[in-house]
């Protein structure tokens, strides 16, 4: 189905995508926050994330035929078939990285939605007006975690800071441009490209972690093994084998490089894909076309 | 942890009712916390947070929009109106596998608390 997906189809998919897998990451939490409060606050922040999946897969529906719905579109695809982010799908690994995560995720999604809010495709600005509405609660969870965490003591810093660590190459490649992104920069449905939005991301992510004395996780992530001269003396232009990164340049951060932990915008996933896959949509597959 | 009362209005008119609390170290994680666990369903138009023991015109009141708190989005799926009358929906499944001639004799999962079902 996705193989030769328009390109308005393939944006949604990567939208709702990583909201629906995220949003499952999430949702692992339930009973396992460190206090009860927390824990019901990031299961809501969960269940929003699938419901704001579920309103954008509504709209995927009108390019598709009949036999697809809104469940056989959540549940009922082969793994290359969803088109999220690598990062949504990694397993969490302590709560400072599922913070981490989260605030790296929902600053990229403010970045992107509000970009598409002047989107040539109305149907699409009238879904992302609602979903904005409650995307910045989570924005606002995000920065609360992020500011209480990074303030200390040195545990929780340390946890962040592993966090970010862990998850900022991968966070990157949230902005991996999407199959034929020319042809909707062109006709004005994405309005800012991805790498300008990335750009935006990232500087915005680096103030905010300067301001924290966080910005050594960014230093971490800089480019390495570029510009290699030849025995001659020559720089190679082609291919670069770099590792790519971040860095400061001018006085702001910027991406350097192509993307760590990209293919997700294409289908390819990493190897913690399957079991998520299998455990989300072992219901929809065991008895498909069930209802409650 | 500091203990904060979650006050709420369930209309405009209404005066502010003490609806719950929550622990949080501070002010902000508090008003964050009060309205997610208390003001995620439409449960009210307005929130606020005071901590317990300071003075009852000590609030703090949430920043946002009564029309967008709790939520815009269709939440339907969160009620629990799966489990509304299991019963009948298994007496319903009894009936029509008994019409193809077959009968659900798998014995109830054991009672972890007492009482019923097989060990």
């Amino acid at each position: 189905m996705t193989d030769d997906a328009s390109p308005r189809l393939t944006l949604l998919l990567a939208l709702a995508d990583d909201d629906l897998i995220l949003g499952h990451r999430h949702s692992e939490w339930t009973g396992w926050v460190p206090h009860l409060e927390e824990d019901l606050a990031f299961s809501s922040i969960a269940q929003d994330e699938m419901a704001h999946a579920r309103l954008l897969y509504g709209l995927a529906l009108d390019s598709l035929g009949e036999d697809w719905d809104e469940d056989r579109l959540a549940l009922g695809r082969a793994p290359d078939g969803y088109r999220n982010a690598v990062l949504c799908e990694r397993p969490n690994r302590d709560w400072g990285f599922s913070l981490a995560r989260q605030f790296l995720y929902d600053t990229a999604d403010d970045e992107r939605t509000s970009a598409l809010m002047s989107s040539s495709w109305k149907e699409l600005v009238e879904i992302l007006a609602l979903v904005r509405t409650e995307e910045a609660y989570h924005l606002d969870h995000a920065r609360t975690w992020f500011r209480r965490l990074a303030g200390g003591p040195v545990a929780a810093r340390e946890h962040l800071a592993g966090g970010l660590e862990a998850s900022l190459a991968e966070a990157l490649a949230i902005f991996e441009p999407l199959p034929a992104e020319e042809e909707l920069v062109a006709s004005g449905v994405l309005p800012v490209s991805s790498r300008e939005l990335l750009g935006a991301w990232l500087a915005r992510v680096g103030e905010e972690l300067e301001a924290a004395s966080l910005d050594y996780v960014l230093e971490r992530h800089a480019p390495v093994g570029d510009l290699v001269p030849t025995a001659s003396g020559e720089i190679e232009e082609t291919p670069s084998f770099a590792v790519p990164g971040v860095a400061r340049e001018d006085g702001r951060w910027v991406h350097r490089g192509d993307f760590a932990g990209s293919g997700g915008r294409w289908g390819r996933h990493s190897e913690d894909f399957t079991p998520l896959w299998e455990d989300l949509t072992g219901l929809y597959r065991a008895h498909p076309g069930a209802t409650w | 942890m500091e203990i904060w009362d979650v006050l709420g209005k369930r209309t405009a008119g209404d005066e502010w009712s003490v609806v719950g609390a929550v622990k949080a170290p501070d002010v902000h994680m508090a008003l964050l916390l009060a309205r997610e666990t208390h003001f995620r369903h439409k449960e009210g138009v307005a929130y606020a947070v005071r901590r317990r023991g300071d003075a009852e015109e000590a609030l703090t009141v949430g920043e946002g929009d009564a029309a967008t708190l709790g939520g815009v989005t269709d939440r339907s799926y969160r009620r629990q109106e799966a489990y509304a009358g299991v019963g009948a929906k298994l007496r319903r499944v009894a009936e029509r596998i008994a019409e193809r001639g077959l009968r659900i004799d798998r014995p109830r999962p054991p009672d972890l608390h007492g009482g019923g079902g097989d060990p």
